[in-house]
């Protein structure tokens, strides 16, 4: 690794740990309803939400039960995938499409449309010739704010279950997703956007400018409001991008410093929803030891992909390519890089769009070795925790931490509690499905895709390799990260519908038992810590947490990934 | 398509009935009005569905 690499990656270390903190603490804020809670910019924002709330006509003092917030989301969810459909089966008879993008045939609509609903952003097609600027703008880019809202929103009603006592209701959803994206994602955003636009990222109403190169040929460059879009691509762990290249092409990532900063983008709200975490239950020490677990996660399949693609290609070495550090070349596995990001920013990217759920490449995951392949696809398969997306990252860490204070209790003999409440039947039912559904969206379409001869066709590297892409995608769709391996044709009647169905299942399958838990948590009563309550702010249940999360999917998806990258890996 | 759409938003709807059944009913003493907070799922001791969930 050079040094410049090794001083990015400590620099967004450094960035991270000074700009987490406040910003957990300022989502605390935002989210605390009480009476007299008074958050940063209240006077700003609270006349916007008020007009917000008059014109939709939402009593904000009226709080739901688990199930009618939860009927709430899918209403929602179901009017927002809707609306998006038909922007695409429409665009040729709707404004803003200058370069005369036609309508998207039914299943690649369904597939766009539940996949940024979904906080997915999947993308089978290029948005650059497939999508009017009208659905880019008022389709895609309206669902990456409240996708992520929605998320978001969740995240808080599961954490309201936790630290409530014998109450029946988790807050207001249409309040909690209207507060996430006045308060934290529309600010963020325009001041994101900003800085983006200072740096090089475009951001117009043209179709493609044709230009007269100096060897005489002609070339096409695109143009649109890229710069909008990209930064709610990041802070709304969304990914999808304006461009096919997502941000390897230069005007959505111009250059060292863009690749910085939405990096910490990518980054910084999952990490801080941890610490929100701990002062929300009111004990801190919580918060603290999720986001060391979020922390060690990261760093390890992050150092894998840096490490990996840093040490190059070894069957390049064999016929003499020179893969190493020089003033030329940042030196490693450059295969599906661009030159401006060397192995190691690339793989930094990588470790945190897998891990989030952000789904934005700076490079071809497919180019990577085995290794730094197969750390991308195994952290996915984690359940996308570690940090995780916007709200549904934290709260897939804490089914887990559930799971492991039962696993806990198993070994004592008692009946497990977290944060002084028991763990019941009820609640250990409700996390085994939630356990259960990421993993049958995800190996049953991509053993389909295996057997099925149609499906087979899609498939354009053999082998080993082939399988791997996959396991990626669907991976991808069942986890909500909408990263693409690529070297699969997925715009296939097959794949757009079967990656639709797995996306929906990777949200609402996953969302609804854990509100659920939020649900029958609320209603408990905390019980006296004793001398057997089994303490869940030490490192030993760092320790098991991170051991049931490792072990959860590593039982599930070893098999497949040794058929995948592992014998990749060792036929080189 | 858009038929496809709604069934599966139906199927959801099922799941979260489904769901709430594991959840089972408000306990009787959060439907009144004790004021004091305490249910009586929490008086309660462990089911034996509890036990059994532990011990197995």
């Amino acid at each position: 690794m050079s040094g410049s690499s090794l001083f990015f990656i400590l620099a967004l270390c450094a960035a991270l740990a000074i700009t987490v903190p406040p910003l957990g603490a300022y989502l605390a804020q935002v989210y605390d309803t009480s009476e007299g809670a008074k958050a940063p910019g209240e006077r700003v924002f609270r006349p916007i939400e008020r007009l917000i709330y008059r014109l939709t006509r939402v009593d904000e003092k009226r709080e739901q039960r688990w199930s009618t917030y939860t009927i709430s989301l899918l209403a929602f969810s179901l009017t927002s995938l809707l609306a998006v459909y038909l922007f695409q089966r429409f665009q040729t008879h709707l404004p803003f499409n200058p370069t005369s993008a036609t309508a998207v045939n039914p299943a690649g609509a369904f597939n766009v449309a539940v996949s940024f609903m979904t906080n997915t952003n999947w993308q089978w097609y290029s948005g650059e010739v497939a999508m009017s600027h009208l659905t880019q703008m008022v389709g895609l880019t309206v669902q990456n704010f409240v996708s992520a809202g929605a998320g978001m929103a969740v995240l808080v009603a599961l954490i309201r279950g936790i630290s409530r006592r014998g109450q029946r209701t988790l807050g207001n959803f249409w309040v909690d997703m209207t507060r996430s994206i006045v308060r934290v994602l529309i600010p963020l955003s325009l001041i994101f956007a900003v800085i983006l636009i200072s740096r090089g990222v475009i951001q117009n109403f043209h179709g493609a400018t044709t230009a007269h190169t100096i060897e005489g040929a002609t070339q096409s460059i695109p143009g649109g409001p890229v710069a909008s879009q990209e930064a709610i691509k990041q802070i709304g762990s969304n990914g999808g991008g304006f461009f096919n290249a997502n941000s390897a092409h230069p005007f959505e990532n111009p250059d060292g410093w863009t690749n910085f900063i939405e990096l910490w983008a990518i980054l910084a709200i999952p990490f801080g929803f941890a610490l929100a975490y701990g002062r929300m239950v009111g004990d801190r020490r919580q918060g603290k030891l999720l986001i060391t677990v979020m922390i060690v996660m990261w760093a390890v399949f992050s150092g894998v992909a840096v490490l990996a693609e840093g040490n190059g290609n070894p069957r390049l070495a064999t016929v003499g390519v020179n893969q190493s550090i020089s003033t030329t070349q940042a030196g490693g596995n450059m295969e599906g890089k661009d030159v401006r990001f060397g192995p190691a920013e690339c793989g930094t990217w990588a470790g945190a769009t897998t891990g989030t759920s952000n789904g934005s490449v700076n490079c071809m995951h497919d180019s990577f070795t085995p290794l730094g392949g197969l750390s991308t696809l195994s952290h996915m398969m984690l359940g996308e925790v570690s940090p995780g997306g916007l709200g549904v990252g934290l709260m897939g860490l804490l089914i887990h931490a559930l799971l492991a204070v039962f696993i806990a209790g198993l070994m004592v003999g008692r009946t497990p509690e977290y944060l002084g409440k028991k763990v019941q039947a009820a609640e250990m039912k409700l996390v085994t499905i939630y356990i259960l559904m990421m993993p049958i969206a995800l190996l049953v379409f991509a053993a389909g895709s295996v057997m099925l001869k149609s499906a087979q066709a899609s498939i354009l590297n053999p082998g080993a390799h082939g399988l791997s892409e996959v396991l990626y995608a669907y991976a991808s769709a069942a986890n909500n990260n909408g990263s693409a391996f690529a070297g699969l044709n997925a715009g296939t009647q097959w794949y757009t519908i079967t990656q639709g169905i797995a996306m929906l299942i990777g949200r609402f399958g996953l969302i609804i038992p854990a509100l659920a838990i939020g649900g029958s948590f609320v209603r408990k009563q905390r019980v006296p810590e004793t001398s057997g309550t089994f303490p869940t702010h030490t490192a030993l249940y760092g320790v098991l947490v991170l051991g049931v999360v490792v072990i959860v999917a590593g039982l599930t998806f070893f098999p497949a990934l040794a058929l995948g990258p592992i014998v990749e890996h060792l036929s080189l | 398509m858009i038929a496809a759409i709604l069934g599966s938003f139906t199927i959801l709807v099922g799941f979260v009935v489904a769901c709430d059944k594991i959840v089972g009913p408000d306990p009787v003493s959060m439907q009144s009005t004790h004021g004091d907070g305490a249910t009586d799922r929490d008086a309660r001791p462990d089911t034996a569905a509890d036990q059994t969930a532990v011990n197995s």
